[in-house]
């Protein structure tokens, strides 16, 4: 609902522009208020709709010869142009702009304004960029004109005569304005449709008539009346050209009355003109300031880009570089741990041969066979079995030291007390599987239990190591005997 | 005469307040770019900007606010100036100045008067005139009377000679009491502006007693600013009275005193009131020499602000563009420094990576 209403909005914005465009020539005043209302409602219509109504305001003003008023509108165009993205009304903002420059005398900014024309029509297509190629011609033609280079001027006029554009109907009209003013000959065209031009062209029409004698005041009193919209200023020219007719008459009266009227005109119109030439300098100001800001805008965010990725490359490799040498602090600290380690070991080593060489002890024979004979009753005996048994428990059941009866194994079984005590149990369960076959019915935890393991798996491996093949292959080898 | 209420704007920074040695330094530093900003706007700037960084006070920083948008007002860029009105106005509020606040409220009144906005040029100097009176400072005398001398002739565009006299004398009394040698000048302006507007209300013998009063003033002081605009008043005042023939012998001696110095906008004015003296007497020979004249002088002044006004127009987009290209050469500095930056910190951190 909310859209339709503000889609209904627009429209009736731009219903209103059409308005003003359609009124600008035969009632200023009227389009100015009705420009005037789309932008006092800004919230009315899009910001492309109340800068189109600056724009027109422009026009309309510079149409009038109100300069001033038409710098003030221009300069609160250019406020918003920020916010405007329509190419065309950009070139229609620097065709005005030229036209003021023109008649302000500020040549250098007119060329400038027909490039910035010329730029903005570039992304124009059909009618637009027609349009836009006309406004510039004429800006060309009007900068000669006003350079007095009229030769040029005519010629400019003479070779785009025939150019045509419907969204700017009137730039042939114009042209023959111009080609009037130079020439100094009235207007032949008809204006039936344009009061505007109508009223320009029988204001040329009666300062010929001065230059011909063939002037009378009630033809000035009647084209006053019936234009009274457009306001004094056009009539500047005709006073002045009456003045200096009839004071050099000897009617005194009419002389002081003619040249008090264009002094008043002449005043009025430098005066405006020289504020015109102030808001200038000011609009100028604006628009090279918002340059200068939207370029140091952009650069300030290329720069800010470029640091974001510089201290990013920085900072990865950074990164980079503190976690690699984490990683080599690590090595070289695990190398010199294992260097440590390794010289702690073989120190260890040293120490342990050093000592050994120092402590060689020698078991007499008498205890050495007594214990081999103790050893030999413990190995056909159940003990084998026990599952807490260990070199310092046999040792103390054999009435000897660990330290003789790991020496006398070592010496006479050729192994250590582990190996020992495995083979005897592993010994014991074969025996075991062999004489009993209900043995053969168990399951390998049973005779890991038996035979005096901890665990299975230690079991299944030391008996593969004394035996050659897996408790399970040993049974079935038995099972098939 | 705007010229001369330029004139008469930059007296109001022009009083001292410095507390210590280096402010006082940086004080007259700021006046006398003050001051130079009626001749030479662009350097004003340049001297003003060195002085930025230095400031660390408040009151020093609405003063340096405000010579800058002098500057920008002789400049003609009046949006700039309004600008920095504001920005010295709001300054001197935030740490409750009053003295800066009526300075910066004179200075943007005196800003929308040059804008012809004059209900926003009274406003403005109505608040500082209600601070005026609230203060009762004997300090303030010579803005207050600036100040007084500003509303008078926004009463006077507006066609209200009768309050605009009562705020001329007013003026006067002020500079009158203020009892400094360097504000005759305001003063003698001042009763040429109250001059006009006895004659607007048809008091012109008084009219032509003040005009007196300001042509022996400045021939006594050697003002020579006013005397020639005191001369045409006086020959307006008589020609008020109609007596012709003694204003046109005042405005002859004028013409031939300024003749030689070419002043237009001076001679403008003589031609103009001597073309309407001719027209009191009927005189349509010498009423058409002199209007001429006086059309001449116009639409040479005309061409001659054209193309002022173009030069300085050329000028502002020159400042502009350099502006812009030094702000150009900080950015490629500034890429630069970043790629040496960031290809000099890759290269070390590579090479401590490698070793």
């Amino acid at each position: 609902m909310l859209a339709l209403q503000a889609k209904s909005q627009i429209t009736d914005a731009q219903n209103l522009t059409k308005d003003v465009e359609a009124l600008k020539y035969s009632d200023p005043e009227k389009a100015l208020k009705t420009a005037q209302y789309i932008v006092s409602n800004q919230s009315f219509g899009s910001v492309d709709d109340v800068y189109n109504a600056y724009l027109l305001q422009a026009e309309i003003y510079i149409n009038l010869g109100r300069y001033n008023d038409a710098v003030v509108r221009l300069i609160s165009a250019d406020r918003l142009s920020s916010n405007v993205y329509n190419s065309f009304l950009k070139a229609k903002n620097n065709f005005l702009l030229g036209k003021i420059y023109v008649k302000t005398g500020f040549q250098n900014a007119m060329s400038h304004s027909i490039s910035e024309l010329e730029k903005a029509s570039e992304s124009l297509e059909g009618e637009e960029k027609n349009t836009a190629v006309i406004w510039k011609t004429e800006l060309e033609i009007q900068k000669l004109y006003s350079e007095k280079k009229y030769k040029d001027a005519l010629s400019l006029i003479q070779k785009n005569k025939n150019l045509q554009s419907e969204l700017y109907p009137t730039f042939g009209i114009q042209l023959q304005l111009i080609r009037s003013e130079i020439e100094n000959k009235p207007i032949t065209v008809d204006f039936k449709d344009n009061p505007y031009f109508q009223f320009l062209s029988n204001i040329n029409l009666l300062k010929a008539k001065i230059q011909n004698n063939d002037f009378q005041e009630s033809d000035l009193v009647s084209l006053k009346k019936q234009n009274s919209q457009y306001g004094d200023v056009f009539y500047k020219e005709i006073y002045q050209l009456w003045s200096q007719k009839v004071c050099n008459t000897s009617d005194s009266q009419n002389c002081f009355r003619v040249r008090k009227e264009y002094i008043r005109l002449l005043k009025l119109s430098i005066s405006d003109l020289q504020e015109a030439r102030v808001n200038i300098i000011n609009l100028v100001d604006q628009k090279e300031k918002q340059i200068n800001i939207s370029e140091k805008d952009f650069q300030n965010k290329i720069l800010s880009v470029l640091l974001s990725i510089s201290f990013l490359l920085v900072i990865g490799f950074l990164i980079y570089y503190l976690v690699l040498r984490n990683r080599v602090k690590m090595a070289n600290s695990e190398i010199e741990k294992q260097h440590l380690f390794d010289e702690y070991e073989q120190k260890l080593t040293d120490q342990l041969k050093d000592f050994q060489a120092s402590n060689v002890f020698v078991i007499p024979e008498k205890t050495e066979n007594l214990i081999l004979s103790k050893l030999e009753i413990f190995e056909k005996s159940k003990e084998v079995t026990n599952p807490h048994l260990s070199l310092v428990v046999l040792a103390k059941r054999l009435d000897t030291n660990s330290k003789y009866l790991s020496e006398i194994i070592n010496k006479h079984k050729e192994k250590n007390f582990s190996n020992y005590l495995n083979e005897l149990r592993i010994k014991y369960i074969v025996g075991k599987l062999e004489n009993n076959p209900e043995y053969l019915q168990y399951k390998t935890s049973y005779l890991a239990e038996e035979a005096g393991f901890a665990s299975r798996t230690t079991f299944t491996t030391i008996f593969k190591n004394v035996t050659g093949t897996s408790p399970s292959q040993f049974i079935e080898q038995l099972k098939n005997k | 005469m705007r010229k001369l209420l330029f004139i008469l704007f930059w007296m109001i920074s022009t009083f001292g307040f410095g507390q210590s040695e280096s402010h006082i330094q940086l004080e007259q530093q700021i006046t006398a770019a003050d001051r130079m900003a009626f001749s030479n706007p662009d350097s004003a700037l340049i001297a003003l900007k060195k002085l930025e960084p230095k400031l660390d006070d408040d009151r020093l920083k609405s003063k340096f606010l405000l010579a800058k948008g002098s500057a920008y007002s002789v400049k003609h860029l009046s949006s700039d100036a309004l600008r920095l009105g504001l920005a010295a106005l709001n300054n001197s509020e935030k740490s409750k100045d009053s003295l800066m606040m009526i300075n910066s409220l004179g200075f943007i009144g005196n800003q929308y008067y040059i804008l012809k906005l004059n209900k926003k040029a009274i406003n403005y100097l109505n608040r500082a005139e209600t601070i005026i009176d609230y203060l009762n400072d004997n300090s303030l005398q010579q803005v207050t009377a600036n100040i007084y001398f500003v509303k008078a002739l926004i009463y006077k565009d507006n066609l209200d000679p009768e309050f605009a006299i009562r705020y001329f004398d007013k003026a006067i009394n002020e500079y009158i009491k203020s009892k400094n040698k360097s504000i005759l000048l305001n003063i003698n302006i001042t009763k040429i502006q109250k001059g006009y507007s006895l004659i607007d209300i048809g008091k012109a013998k008084e009219a032509e007693i003040i005009f007196s009063e300001v042509i022996r003033e400045s021939e006594k002081n050697k003002i020579a600013e006013v005397y020639s605009y005191a001369r045409i008043g006086l020959a307006a005042s008589l020609e008020s009275q109609k007596e012709f023939l003694k204003a046109n012998q005042i405005l002859l001696e004028t013409e031939k005193q300024i003749g030689k110095s070419q002043d237009i906008g001076m001679l403008t004015e003589i031609y103009d009131a001597l073309s309407q003296n001719y027209l009191g007497q009927n005189n349509e020979n010498r009423y058409f020499f002199y209007n001429q004249k006086l059309e001449n002088n116009l639409l040479k002044n005309e061409e001659i602000e054209k193309k002022s006004f173009s030069d300085l127009l050329d000028k502002n987009v020159e400042l502009q563009n350099v502006e812009l290209n030094n702000n150009r050469k900080l950015f490629y500095i500034f890429m630069i420094l970043i790629f040496l930056f960031t290809f000099g910190s890759l290269f070390y951190i590579n090479r401590r990576i490698k070793s």
